[in-house]
Order: structure tokens, then sequence, then C-alpha cells
């Protein structure tokens, strides 16, 4: 083998590969172009990335603040031993009207339950009220 | 530096100048073992791409040697693939259409190279393209490794994913395949 010869042979062949690339036609150039565009601008969009220990840590802040929620949200409940404050007499005729079950046009004519007590203390039946 | 190396290969400042740099050179291999334009260019897209995606936070001493080597394997998975192809074409041709199609057909002309044709070393050229488009694979892939990109055995072989002695062997045999084929103009 002749070192010489072969040195030339890589030589011409080296000088003729660049050239070659030199001589590259503009659509393959701008399909080069656009192939490194796309790769750059999908590794930009992917370049920032949760860490590892990113879920794990949002799951646990998540927890802890609705820990602290359900323990600094004002209770309603009375306090064990307290009194159950006491409500005014409008706000009961309120609580009984709403929980009364006869039909509501009865519940509109209090006139009728003045007739009927009357009535019934006529006859003398206890007052059921 | 092996004779014939150019001088481009200095570390690039950033990754899109290493690209753009480096970009031409790896469609020219990419061509060569592909023998097609199109897929030439998806292979070389695909090596930028995995480059991007999983090295560019690297040193850009190492981005030239690792997206050689990307290349060169996404350029053996594709005559991997062809291959697989090729034998499934061959056992199902009983069933296909049995026109005959000449394998050099399908191998498109490549435009890039008209320019070429008509230098001074045109003829040279042509000759050179046509010795390394029908080297076997490894050796063609020895040859545009150690010859053009100045590559050293260790590292070529490195980049081909083979031994030290391998990588010699097929750099050996291109280098006298090349020789014999274009000893008429030497």
């Amino acid at each position: 083998m002749s070192n010489t010869r072969d040195e030339d042979l890589i030589r011409r062949a080296g000088a003729s590969l660049d050239r070659s690339v030199d001589a590259l036609d503009p659509a393959t150039r701008a399909a080069l172009a656009a192939a490194r565009r796309k790769a750059l601008g999908q590794g930009a969009k992917s370049a920032w990335r949760w860490p590892g220990f990113a879920a794990p840590a949002a799951g646990l802040a998540f927890a802890l603040v609705l820990a602290l929620g359900a323990l600094l949200w004002p209770s309603t409940a009375p306090l064990p031993g307290a009194t159950p404050p006491a409500l005014a007499e409008a706000e009961i005729e309120v609580l009984d009207l709403l929980a009364v079950q006869d039909p509501v046009e009865l519940v509109d004519e209090p006139d009728f339950y003045l007739w009927l007590e009357g009535e019934l203390a006529e006859e003398g039946v206890p007052h059921a009220g | 530096m092996v004779p014939g190396a150019t001088d481009d290969r200095a570390p690039a400042p950033d990754l899109p100048t290493f690209l753009a740099r480096i970009e031409g050179r790896a469609y020219r291999m990419a061509r060569f073992a592909t023998g097609d334009r199109d897929e030439a260019l998806e292979v070389v897209q695909d090596a930028m791409m995995k480059l991007v995606q999983n090295y560019s936070a690297r040193d850009p001493s190492e981005w030239r040697p690792l997206f050689l080597t990307i290349l060169q394997s996404r350029i053996r998975d594709w005559h991997r693939r062809r291959s697989v192809r090729n034998r499934l074409r061959d056992w199902l041709s009983p069933f296909l259409d049995d026109e005959e199609e000449d394998a050099m057909a399908r191998v498109p002309a490549d435009p890039s190279w008209e320019p070429l044709r008509r230098l001074e070393d045109g003829q040279f050229s042509i000759r050179l393209e046509a010795a390394l488009a029908a080297l076997p694979l490894r050796q063609q892939q020895a040859f545009l490794l150690r010859a053009w990109e100045g590559l050293d055995a260790a590292e070529a072989a490195a980049v081909m994913g083979c031994g030290v002695a391998s990588g010699k062997t097929h750099y050996a045999r291109a280098l006298e395949k090349l020789r014999v084929g274009l000893e008429d103009l030497r």
C-alpha cells in the first residue's frame, strides 16, 4: 500500500465532498434549514420541563392547603357545652311555616285557623295547637 | 488531522450555528447511504431532533461526535428497515405484479450534483460518488468518517458502534475499493 497515493486519494475525495456540500441546490438547502428550525423549535418547547419531584411536591402542597383551610375555617357548629343563641319570635314563626306539612293555601288563610279554634273551643275540644 | 479534512470542526458557539455548519455534510453522508433525497433529509432531521432533545446542554465540544454517532445510528436503522422491506418484497413477489424493476432506476438523480459536474474536477467527483454509493454501508461510513470528517480510528469506531480493529478493517477495504475504482483518474 502506498501511503502517499492514499493520502492523495483522500485529499481529493475530501475536497470533492466539500464541493458537493457547497454545491447543494437551493431547495435542499431550504429543506435542511427547515429541518434545523423544526429541531431547534421542538427543543425550545421541551427545554423547560417539570423536575421529577414537582408532581409529588405539588400534591403535598395542595394537601397542606386543604388541611390548613379545614383547621382555620370558622366553624358554625356550637362548641360543646355552649348555650345556643335564642331565636327571635319572627324567626320561630318562619321556621314553623317552613316546617308545616299542610297545603300552602291553608297556611295563607290565618282566619280559617281562628275560626276553627273558636269552633273547637265552643264544642269543648281542647286546643290542639 | 487526516488529509482532506476541512477546518470547520471547531466547537460552535451555540447549537443553531453548529447545526447550520454540519447539516450539509450530514445530508451528503445520509444521501450516500440512502440514495434518496427525501430519505436523507428525514434521517438528518431525526438526528438533529435527537441531538437537540437529549444533548443540547452538553459541552459544545461534544456536539460533533454525538451528532455523528446519532446520524450513523439513524442511517443503520434506515438500512435495517429497508432490508426488512426488501425481504418482505422478495417473499411477496410471486403474489405481486411481476414487472421487473431496475434497482438503479429507483435511485433518483441528485440535482445537487449538477453544478458540481460542471467543475473542473467533475469527472473525479462523479466517479467518487458512484464508488462511494457502491460501498457496503460500514465501509462507506468508515471512509466518510475518517477521510472526510477527519476522525481517527478510535473516534470513528466509537461513532460507528464497532471495535477499533473492525473499524480499521472497514476503512482499509473502502480505501482499497476506491483506489481500484478511481485508479485511471489518478
